[in-house]
């Protein structure tokens, strides 16, 4: 018996290294995953290390210095209040990403949560799912807008207002890979085995609909990483003195003919952070199927 | 040691058979026990009792309101008798996996009455029978690629059902788990294999595994070597049968293959269009089959001697829809022997031998 | 030489794959007669349904795969043919039925739509000689009410039906040859036995040549004249049905054979077991490759691979020992 523990561990830690190596191998061989994850990598170290990296206070402003192009002084220019538009923009990053992540992570969470629970039980498949469809409905932004007038223009209500207008996507996308995996032979196993209900949707079905549920949840980050800029342009997002992409591009926008830097790098940042995490969420549906060894 | 236990990724599954004949040296085996269904029937020890099973589902129309039902399973008694295997044989669409789907309530059934040791389970709730029969009522399956869980090593799906049946304790789970890898003939490092790593001989054990290490004293054996190569198939038949011997296990053995329940199986059934149409002793049937759709069956099956040239019936027509079977006996759409009468009442069983059952007008 | 219709010498088709290069066939030479239905018999993955679509290049040449040796379809080496004469053969002198026949019909065209449409780009009729040629394929092939049929749409029919449509559909062009890859595999018993019988009556009525590709030994013994036994894309035993069956020469046919319940004679208690399991492409064994899984395995068989070798008039054995093994039983 000794022996055969042993033995086990001995198996065990091999197969560890062999998995380990060739997760990685998997990883750096699938490029739409390394580039994905790189770019997005950079993003969230520069939102975490904005005091350092930002050559100066975003809300200093020098009036005399307004309207600088870019050039040796300020990298990106200055704003319409002489403030340093590289230091906005990597300050941005920071309410950009973690709206993102909290958006993503919230409508993974209850998309899932509704996803699963609407497959398995059919009595509330119908009340959720019209719940959802009702909401799918209205347009996206406009619902934001809606929501945000509600609840007032707050960095947290805009999050909540976000994970709102995405979570009945994801519980779609979960409940349609729930029922796939639900008529799979090895549920029934385990009903035959004796699984309780939520032992069969949370240890069994849920596992089995991470693949498509992670490429949603990084759409998800993208997009409302998009919708975020789109209400702090329109002036119901996050409150003004603080940066985010969405609030420079709108204060940008009544200068737009003469100082395009204050269009272009807020711009840009938006757009290479939405394409970082779309590649990534394929590079990630790539690596997480097993059978792609 | 490790590293040639990792790359020798695909095990050979004859260690199955070796390891397996050293744990029990079948040719030995004291053959003091008969099979139940040798026995006289007062000695016998029923396990599971059906009477008059029903199982129907509804076909709801475009409000939901019900329009017709799809009559599965219709009026179907059987008993299994402990250590027995019983065959039930049938073409796709008679309905024998919904009966041994029912037979253990995966389906609860519309009408009838089944009792498992003494117990009725159409009167207890799916919680009841989760905690105190699923134990004791096992399943395998027909398809080895889609019956165990992706996402989960060989050793944590065996060990999942006896969490859930909380068998043993946690500490001494993974050596009854390495002890049944063993016993079904796989080896010590599949215990970290995922179910892809595995051909589908290998995976059929480990569903085989998952249903024994419970102990059960039924299983229901859905057409388990239908997907595998003739090779592997016999290596599973030949475990099956050992794990009998040696743990006094019940099957349901559903299959459409008429030569491999004629090898597995003590008595047999044949089911068209929800019916058990004739039932008898495996040689019995096999060598005086009554009812005329068994004889067509026999008939069918090909023989892999060239020198044998057999005498086909053919049968006429495709099966009846089981939403709208034909009145009277079911067969009578394409029995070559159908009689008027058999267009008006579904003709009652006949005991034509103490083993022999057979539901034809003909006999009557 | 001239009833020769199929003559396959030396094929070799491999695969590009992440892990190299895979053989999927190795060398497989046979040939096939008019009038004769040769069994192609084999477990999953021994190659004989590559076989038979390399004999039509049915794979993609252009990155995943590359053939070797000859395909001589009467004296024509269909391998030096270039794509477009192939589509012209494809079809019209060779035609494949296949194990699955809801996926191998287009479901949203008409049965009737279907055998016109190789009528049509084949033959050059005009549709309304397609329909009448059709309905009289769909006729020949045993279908009740062929006008009725012709007009419905792949999923109205039964199984058997449906395979019957494809034999219906493969045949219309009047193939030299007909390759049935697992015909009647998904198929019940009673309607198995319908389907192979009709594909032994058309050979017969038709003369045309078949390939029956199947692990089903009983269907060979029923319906074949001669069978190859392939194991890991090769041939390891070729003879005429009789012989194959009265007297196996190599270990893996012998353990095949045995292998299998029968329905008739006497219940043994435990069925005969083949050693272990059919290994992948990529860990082919060295020498000969049935030796991992042979109980009369020697020295020699790990070295060396045997040669196909002919031991009688009709009978060739892949194996070091045939003079040894004398119907091992």
């Amino acid at each position: 018996m000794e022996l055969q523990m042993e033995q086990m561990n001995e198996i065990k830690r091999a197969l560890q290294r062999e998995q380990r190596q060739l997760m990685l191998r998997k990883f750096f061989r699938n490029k739409l995953a390394v580039i994905g994850s790189s770019i997005v990598l950079t993003l969230v170290l520069v939102a975490i290390f904005a005091d350092v990296i930002a050559p100066q206070d975003p809300l200093d402003m020098v009036v005399r210095d307004r309207l600088t192009p870019p050039g040796s002084k300020y990298l990106f220019g200055a704003d319409t209040f002489g403030r340093d538009v590289l230091s906005r923009v990597i300050h941005g990053a920071r309410v950009s990403m973690l709206v993102g992540t909290c958006v993503g992570l919230s409508s993974m969470v209850f998309g899932m949560l509704i996803g699963l629970y609407a497959c398995y039980y059919s009595f509330l498949d119908n009340v959720l799912m019209r719940i959802c469809d009702g909401l799918s409905a209205i347009p996206s932004t406009l619902l934001a807008i809606a929501l945000m007038a509600v609840l007032g223009s707050t960095a947290t209500n805009v999050i909540v207002a976000m994970s709102i207008v995405y979570v009945p996507r994801m519980a779609r996308v979960s409940r349609a890979a729930a029922m796939v995996v639900k008529e799979q032979t090895y549920i029934e196993a385990m009903r035959a085995t004796g699984a309780s209900d939520s032992r069969i949707i949370w240890r069994h079905i849920a596992p089995n609909i991470l693949s498509p549920v992670i490429v949603q949840a990084s759409y998800n980050f993208a997009n409302s990483i998009i919708t975020e800029a789109a209400l702090s342009f329109l002036g119901v997002g996050i409150p003004v003195p603080q940066p985010s992409w969405g609030n420079i591009l709108n204060e940008g926008k009544s200068v737009i003919t003469t100082g395009w830097w204050l269009i272009v790098f807020p711009g840009a940042a938006t757009a290479l952070a939405v394409l970082g995490l779309n590649i990534l969420g394929d590079g990630l549906r790539d690596m997480l199927d097993p059978h792609t060894n | 040691m490790s590293e040639r236990l990792v790359t020798n990724r695909l095990a050979t599954e004859g260690h199955a058979s070796q390891g397996l004949a050293s744990e029990i040296p079948v040719g030995e085996m004291p053959m003091n026990e008969k099979p139940a269904s040798e026995k006289p029937v007062s000695e016998r020890d029923v396990v599971l009792q059906a009477e008059h099973v029903k199982k129907y589902f509804p076909v709801r129309g475009l409000l939901g309101n019900v329009v017709g039902n799809v009559k599965a399973v219709d009026d179907v008694s059987v008993t299994l008798y402990r250590g027995e295997t019983y065959g039930l044989v049938g073409e796709s669409g008679c309905g024998k996996s919904t009966l041994g789907r029912t037979l253990i309530k995966l389906l609860d059934a519309t009408a009838g009455r089944i009792v498992i040791n003494g117990i009725d389970i159409t009167k207890i709730s799916q919680r009841e029978m989760r905690t105190t029969m699923r134990k004791k009522v096992q399943m395998i399956f027909q398809d080895p690629y889609t019956s165990l869980n992706p996402r989960m090593r060989i050793g944590e799906i065996l060990t999942e059902a006896l969490v859930i049946q909380n068998v043993g304790k946690p500490s001494e789970r993974m050596d009854m788990v390495i002890d049944m890898l063993d016993k079904v003939g796989l080896r010590i490092e599949h215990y970290y294999r995922f179910p892809h790593e595995l051909s589908g001989g290998q995976r059929q054990r480990v569903g085989f595994a998952r249903a024994v290490i419970l102990n059960p004293d039924i299983v229901i054996c859905d057409e388990p070597v239908s997907a595998l190569d003739v090779s592997v198939r016999s290596q599973i038949i030949n475990l099956l049968l050992d794990m009998q011997e040696a743990r006094g296990l019940t099957y349901l053995f559903i299959s459409h293959d008429m030569s491999v329940i004629r090898y597995i199986s003590h008595r047999t059934g044949v089911m068209y269009l929800g019916h058990i149409v004739e039932e008898a002793i495996t040689d019995e049937l096999f060598a005086d089959p009554r009812h005329p759709y068994t004889q067509v069956l026999l008939s069918a099956v090909p023989s892999p001697d060239p020198h044998i040239k057999k005498n086909r019936i053919i049968l006429e027509g495709d099966l009846p829809s089981p939403l709208n079977p034909p009145p009277g006996c079911v067969f009578h759409t394409r029995c070559p022997g159908a009689m008027p009468v058999c267009k008006e009442a579904y003709p009652p069983e006949i005991q034509v031998s103490p083993s022999h059952k057979v539901a034809c007008h003909r006999y009557a | 030489m001239s009833t020769r219709i199929l003559e396959v010498r030396n094929l070799v088709t491999s695969f590009k794959t992440d892990r190299g290069i895979m053989k999927a066939v190795d060398g497989v030479s046979f040939h096939v007669e008019k009038g004769e239905i040769l069994g192609l018999v084999g477990e999953s993955g021994c190659g004989k349904s590559v076989t038979s679509q390399s004999i039509m290049r049915l794979y993609d040449e252009k990155n995943l795969v590359r053939y070797e040796g000859e395909v001589l379809l009467e004296g024509r080496n269909l391998m030096k043919l270039p794509e477009h004469e192939m589509q012209h053969i494809c079809g019209k002198e060779i035609a494949i039925v296949f194990q699955d026949s809801l996926s191998s019909l287009n479901p949203v065209f008409t049965c009737g739509d279907q055998i016109m449409e190789a009528l049509i780009i084949h033959q050059g009729m005009s549709k309304k000689e397609a329909k009448e040629r059709a309905i009289e394929m769909l006729r020949l092939v045993g279908i009740p009410s062929p006008e009725k049929r012709f007009n419905q749409y792949p999923h109205e029919l039964s199984g058997g039906m449906r395979q019957r449509v494809m034999i219906a559909c493969a045949l219309s062009c009047q193939p030299k040859l007909l390759i049935a890859d697992e015909p009647t595999t998904a198929l019940d018993v009673t309607i198995q036995a319908q389907i192979m019988e009709l594909i032994v009556e058309l050979n017969r009525k038709l003369q045309m040549g078949v390939i029956l590709i199947t692990h089903d030994l009983a269907v060979v013994a029923e319906t074949c004249n001669r069978v190859a036994v392939m194991y890991l894309g090769q041939i390891v035993e070729e003879a005429d049905v009789n012989t194959i069956f009265d007297n196996p020469r190599h270990p893996y046919t012998m353990g095949l054979l045995q292998s299998i319940p029968r329905l008739e004679g006497e219940r043994a208690r435990r069925l005969h077991v083949i050693q272990g399991t059919v290994p992948l492409l990529n860990q082919i064994p060295k020498g000969c490759r049935f030796r991992p899984r042979c109980p009369y395995a020697a020295d020699i068989c790990q070295s060396e691979m045997p040669e196909l070798r002919q031991i009688s008039d009709t009978q060739f054995v892949r194996c070091w020992h045939v003079e040894h093994i004398h119907n091992g039983r």
